[in-house]
């Protein structure tokens, strides 16, 4: 056992959450999602994030639009669905009962 | 010096330099292969690209800047290895996938039998240890011990992979990734501590897996043995449909080209000039061909489920096609055996003149026609083409046998035969067999051959000759007619007819007596008769006594 890999597969639980929360407030570009987890200490490396973003667009969590770059390749610009949306209230709800669940346990 | 190539990434132009973009490549097709079992995996592969060229496009100082290696290092570091990302299924794809890096022999502690030197052979020429194994097994049934003299020496001399690097070089896992890690410690440290983590529940598992595999490969085994079944066949279809196609479509040719005139099917099946033969010869030649070309395409099917199939309309106007010829050749050949299904014969006796003194002797006649070398063999007949006198000669065709008779002289009966349509017509055709034979003084010489005008077709003609002789008539067989002499002769030493050639005979009662087989038989009998009939004399001598009689 190591420190590294457990934080990592705590993190990997709670990444889906993570994105999609992200997204729900305003409509990001693949390159802002990594930003903003990378900020926050939740990404180890970058390509974690790119078979879950289509998962979630597979499921019908999430959807994207191209739009032109002027610095660079064409954006994925992604937006949540409706579907998304109740998604995310439920992964809300658990984390939050989790939450609980977690600090009541260990702040014993 | 370096060589500089240009890429296009996520439609974003870059130069970029040799190595950079071998080890670019590189970490592409190691995500290619981490990801192929993935769902959307071209998706997650166009969006990686698409941030390698962000990233790139972040390290671009100017226009004309090369991306080098420790760019390309660099990016890889933030996107991370193929191992870190979550591809959804497990990990042994990951581990299948990265055989391409160098590997090193090691036995493998872990998934081991008797040494793991199987395992360990299994990982460096990446084939599953199960698979290998069975094949082991069973090659040193039949090796008679060698291959076990074999497996302790590379027990002996393959080291066994003890630490956590021995074993991912085994599995030739971590060369090119080591490189790149070694400039990063602390990741170094994560992969190694989870491939631990990965052996350990690896080892957990090994029962369970292994009866898994096993189960998986008598399953494919058994999924296997019908590819093999049709995998033999289309081969030996294709053989067999080729060859068969060849060497049909050559004879055909050859007998149409090279003999058409003097082609033999001209006397079994039609007159010279009967144009119809011709569409029978092609009849025939499409009913054996046509079912050749379904072989050959049924072998290519059996093959592979991809090769080229025959089209609906060409399938079925081919088995039309065979059906007509085969309708056709069977009204043919229904129309042979209605046109030969009566016999007739006609029998013609000659006296031959001979006194009863006088020893006959029987002969083949001189002229045997042997010119020309068309000919056509057919159950023991040669049909021999005559073109200067625009006949058929039947050579091997004739029965010669000998009987006794009551009449005072010696006769020859010649029995023709033939088939025909009706009575009338078969009559028509023993009529036109010639035979030819005379007697010169007592040499009776008979011809071997018989001959039919061109006009005369097959029409099972058959010539048979008896010699008729009174009781006390002698005579000498050459030995040239031995083959001729088919029907049983009923004679004193029991010989088999064709011996009967190369002897002197006198007619007794029943059977011919032998005059000269003494040096052969146990007995020998010697007869003397005066012209008058007075006086006879006969001698006979064998083992026991010496016999003279007279009368």
């Amino acid at each position: 056992m190591n420190i590294e890999n457990t934080t990592a597969q705590m993190r990997k639980g709670i990444l889906e959450f993570c994105i999609l929360s992200l997204i729900a407030g305003r409509d990001l570009y693949s390159s802002d999602i990594l930003e903003a987890l990378k900020n926050r200490k939740m990404l180890v490396v970058e390509g974690t994030v790119y078979p879950l973003l289509t998962r979630l667009k597979n499921a019908d969590l999430l959807q994207y639009r191209w739009e032109e770059s002027t610095s660079g390749p064409p954006r994925k610009y992604y937006s949540i669905t409706s579907k998304g949306e109740t998604f995310l209230a439920e992964l809300q709800f658990a984390w939050d009962e989790l939450n609980k669940a977690v600090t009541s346990i260990t702040k014993k | 010096m370096n060589k500089t190539i240009n890429i296009n990434l996520a439609s974003t132009f870059f130069h970029i330099d040799e190595n950079a973009y071998s080890v670019l490549r590189n970490y592409l097709s190691k995500l290619k292969t981490a990801f192929k079992n993935t769902s959307g995996s071209e998706e997650i592969l166009q969006d990686i690209e698409i941030r390698i060229a962000e990233l790139f496009q972040e390290a671009k100082k100017h226009t004309d800047y090369v991306i080098n290696e420790e760019d390309v290092q660099k990016v890889i570091s933030i996107l991370g290895q193929p191992e870190d990302m979550d591809t959804e299924d497990n990990f042994e794809s990951v581990e299948k996938d990265s055989l391409v890096s160098t590997k090193k022999l090691y036995r493998d502690p872990e998934d081991k039998y008797i040494g793991g030197v199987i395992s360990g052979l299994g990982y460096f020429f990446g084939i599953d240890s199960t698979w290998l194994r069975i094949f082991w097994f069973i090659a040193t049934l039949f090796s008679g011990g060698t291959l076990i003299l074999i497996y302790i020496l590379l027990w002996a001399l393959i080291p066994l992979a003890k630490s956590t690097a021995d074993k991912l070089k085994m599995k030739g896992e971590p060369v090119n990734i080591a490189t790149i890690e070694k400039k990063i410690k602390e990741e170094f440290d994560e992969v190694s501590s989870k491939i631990k983590d990965i052996d350990y529940k690896k080892a957990s598992n090994t029962l369970k897996k292994k009866s898994r595999k096993f189960f998986n490969f008598v399953e494919e085994l058994i999924l296997l043995i019908p590819k093999i079944i049709f995998r033999f066949l289309g081969i030996t279809f294709l053989i067999i449909s080729i060859i068969g196609f060849i060497s049909v479509l050559l004879g055909w040719a050859s007998a149409l080209f090279f003999s058409s005139l003097h082609w033999p099917f001209k006397f079994y099946l039609f007159n010279l000039n009967w144009t119809p033969s011709l569409f029978i010869s092609i009849a025939f030649l499409l009913f054996i061909l046509i079912p050749f070309l379904f072989l050959f395409f049924l072998g290519l099917r059996l093959l592979s489920s991809k090769a080229s199939k025959l089209g609906s309309t060409v399938r079925n106007s081919l088995a039309v096609l065979w059906l007509i010829t085969l309708i056709g050749l069977v009204g043919f050949g229904a129309y042979e055996i209605r046109s030969n299904s009566v016999k007739a014969t006609k029998e013609v006796s000659q006296n031959l003149i001979l006194r009863e003194s006088d020893t006959l002797w029987i002969k083949q006649k001189n002229e045997y026609f042997n010119k020309n070398e068309e000919r056509w063999v057919f159950k023991n007949t040669n049909v021999i083409i005559d073109p200067e006198n625009d006949s058929w000669w039947i050579d091997k065709n004739l029965k010669l046998n000998i009987e006794t008779t009551d009449l005072p002289n010696p006769v020859l009966v010649i029995t023709k035969s033939a088939h025909g349509y009706d009575p009338q017509e078969a009559q028509k055709h023993a009529d036109k067999i010639q035979y030819q034979w005379n007697q010169v003084e007592n040499n009776l010489l008979l011809n071997t051959q018989w001959n039919l005008a061109f006009s005369e077709k097959f029409h099972n003609q058959e010539v048979k000759l008896v010699l008729q002789l009174p009781k006390g008539y002698s005579l000498f067989i050459d030995p040239s007619l031995k083959n001729y002499l088919t029907y049983p002769i009923a004679n004193d030493q029991g010989y088999r007819s064709s011996k009967t050639a190369g002897h002197y005979w006198v007619m007794g009662d029943q059977e011919l007596e032998c005059l000269d087989c003494g040096s052969t038989s146990k007995s020998m009998e010697l007869r003397y008769q005066q012209e008058d009939k007075q006086k006879e004399l006969h001698l006979k001598v064998d083992e026991n006594e010496v016999q003279i009689n007279r009368k």
